[in-house]
């Protein structure tokens, strides 16, 4: 009976769990009627501009749904288990400590994986049927300028909006984005975790985490500020310096809102923040299995 | 740190070879418990030394806050010791092989009231590394064992008090482990409940499995125990056989009917012109309870309306 295998029941039963939790599945069920919702504004002037707000509107709810459900849904973890006292049953059999957590831990993972899935399937309708809705009459507009024997200069212009339409609404670059905000949920998951092996209620974990996220989004600033004054020798400096040791840089996900924004992103970077995360999250457990350990049950 | 670090080779052999290590050998087990913001710590138990031989029913006895469950979870590497060492069959009691051989029903157990009595069995079965054909026939086994027939598929959620403690009997079972920790296993079950976990335990014991047991039903552990020891804020007070404690011996019992309360004098006169000494007409055996009773009498409440308690200067 190999670690894999324990940490993969566990995993599959903390999914089990997650999935039968109302508040979770309420949350889920608001931010796909919220993506959905993004279908109803059309009084954009420019066409493209639909696409965009759809594709901002969207990301922005899968980024604050995910991150909610992120939080909870890890703050929650241990807690539970401590207080339902299953805990004891799961520990009382030759299962490892850092199985249990990995296994917690890799339950969320998956359960943000289908969250975040979930709610681009509906993202990805939304989109497809806004393509319909408003590049149909457009191409039927350039057919009939067409046929009415336009100058050549009027169907250009058209037939270049419609590019653009088209551009906005398939921009491949979207795919992206939805992995980098996985990465940034996961690894908000990450520090969550930690948290929680030390943390004595659900509220503290979700608070202190909350934080930290919001925090970590000013990390590179403070990052910055105290390599500005690095050869100074001061208080601030110093607590400065202890702040970006301690912080996550959060600002690393920032690429998200340049694909929003219509920059063209390389899968080169995109990727090297994924391993970055990867590392990020190894790190964050080992650290939350040290502390687990010691923990009295 | 809780390791799966291998015992040393001596006691490994020993553990695998002689059948004469005790499953459960405790020495100068302590556990202190800081007490938040105050300069003072809570210890939880004391010292405690405790020899449980294999295939024996062993009582565990004290009142709460006696550090019953303390010294359970310290068996399990739920809790570190402060100091002192616990080893089960002679390996490490937090190493993972000792785990394995050793199955735990917690005090009030909860589980996940999302599955029904079969998908708990087969989860934790499946996190001891039984699969497939074996899995099913153990949880089989061990639905018919604790007769449970009516919870197979109903939620966990739906159990009645009574049912919890069987299914719990159950997984502490799934693994056939040899030593077997019950805290409180008739907590809260009605009488035919209670009587059938004790049943469950005699046959516990025909099986050659040992088991310890914490109750607060001493005519139930009077019942079942071959050996008890009772705690009281964390130390040991008691330890030995049932007959041992309880029969008090050079003493012998006269039962007789129709003696007139008012010849009792003289009955007792008689008895000592044949050379009995200090005759007393009480019944000699004590029971559980007032053993019990007096083992932890130095909890009440002393005179100076003070009571005892564990808590120390650190």
């Amino acid at each position: 009976m190999s670690s894999l295998s324990r940490i993969y029941l566990i995993a599959r039963n903390t999914l089990t769990e997650a999935m039968r939790q109302r508040v979770l599945n309420i949350l889920l069920l608001f931010a796909l009627v919220a993506i959905a919702s993004a279908f109803l504004f059309d009084d954009l002037t420019l066409e493209a501009d639909a696409f965009k707000f759809i594709k901002d509107f969207s990301l922005g709810a899968m980024s604050v749904f995910g991150l909610l459900i992120a939080l909870m849904s890890t703050a929650a973890l241990l807690p539970t288990e401590l207080e339902n006292r299953t805990v004891y049953t799961i520990l009382a059999k030759p299962v490892h400590r850092a199985e249990f957590l990995l296994g917690k831990f890799l339950g969320v993972l998956v359960l943000l994986a289908v969250a975040l899935f979930l709610m681009s399937v509906v993202f990805f309708v939304v989109l497809f049927l806004k393509e319909q809705w408003v590049i149909g009459p457009m191409e039927e507009h350039l057919a009939q300028m067409a046929s009415s024997g336009a100058s050549p200069e009027a169907l250009a212009h058209q037939s270049r909006l419609i590019e653009q339409a088209y551009a906005a609404a398939r921009d491949p670059d979207i795919f992206q984005a939805l992995l980098l905000i996985y990465a940034k949920l996961a690894f908000t998951a990450s520090i969550a975790m930690v948290i929680s092996t030390f943390a004595t209620s659900t509220i503290f974990t979700v608070a202190t985490t909350f934080m930290i996220y919001l925090i970590g989004h000013l990390q590179s600033t403070a990052r910055e500020t105290w390599q500005a004054q690095a050869d100074e020798f001061s208080l601030a400096s110093i607590g400065l310096g202890v702040l970006v040791l301690l912080l996550p840089d959060m600002n690393t996900y920032s690429l998200i809102d340049e694909i929003l924004a219509g920059t063209e992103v390389l899968w080169a970077d995109t990727l090297q923040i994924l391993a970055l995360t990867v590392v990020r999250i190894a790190v964050y457990l080992g650290v939350a299995v040290i502390i687990f350990q010691d923990r009295e049950l | 740190m809780e390791t799966s670090s291998p015992p040393p080779q001596s006691e490994a052999a020993d553990a695998s070879g002689s059948a004469s290590t005790p499953a459960v050998e405790i020495r100068g087990l302590t556990k202190k418990y800081r007490l938040p913001w105050k300069n003072r710590v809570l210890i939880a138990v004391n010292a405690l030394d405790l020899t449980v031989e294999r295939g024996e029913v062993f009582g565990l006895l004290g009142p709460n806050g006696s550090g019953k469950s303390t010294t359970m979870k310290m068996l399990l590497g739920l809790v570190r010791p402060t100091s002192g060492t616990a080893r089960i069959f002679g390996l490490e009691a937090e190493s993972m092989a000792a785990r394995a051989r050793m199955g735990l029903l917690p005090e009030n157990p909860y589980f996940y009231k999302f599955l029904n009595g079969d998908e708990t069995l087969r989860y934790f079965g499946k996190l001891c590394g039984l699969r497939g054909a074996a899995l099913e026939k153990r949880v089989n086994e061990l639905i018919k064992l604790v007769n449970l027939e009516n919870g197979r598929d109903r939620p966990l959620g739906a159990y009645s008090k009574g049912m919890l403690q069987r299914i719990g009997l159950a997984q502490a079972m799934v693994h056939d482990p040899e030593l077997l920790l019950l805290d409180e296993p008739t907590a809260g079950v009605d009488p035919i409940g209670s009587r059938e976990i004790r049943d469950l335990i005699v046959r516990l014991r025909e099986m050659g499995k040992t088991v310890i047991f914490c109750s607060h039903l001493l005519e139930q552990v009077q019942e079942v125990s071959d050996r008890v020891a009772i705690m009281s804020l964390g130390n040991k007070m008691v330890e030995g056989s049932l007959d041992e404690l309880l029969v008090q011996q050079d003493t012998a019992q006269l039962a007789f009917d129709g003696l007139p309360p008012e010849k009792r004098e003289e009955a007792r006169a008689a008895l000592e012109r044949l050379g009995a000494t200090n005759v007393r007409l009480e019944r000699p055996r004590l029971s559980l309870e007032q053993l019990f009773l007096k083992a932890v009498e130095h909890e009440r409440e002393r005179p100076d309306g003070q009571r005892p308690t564990n808590e120390a200067k650190e």
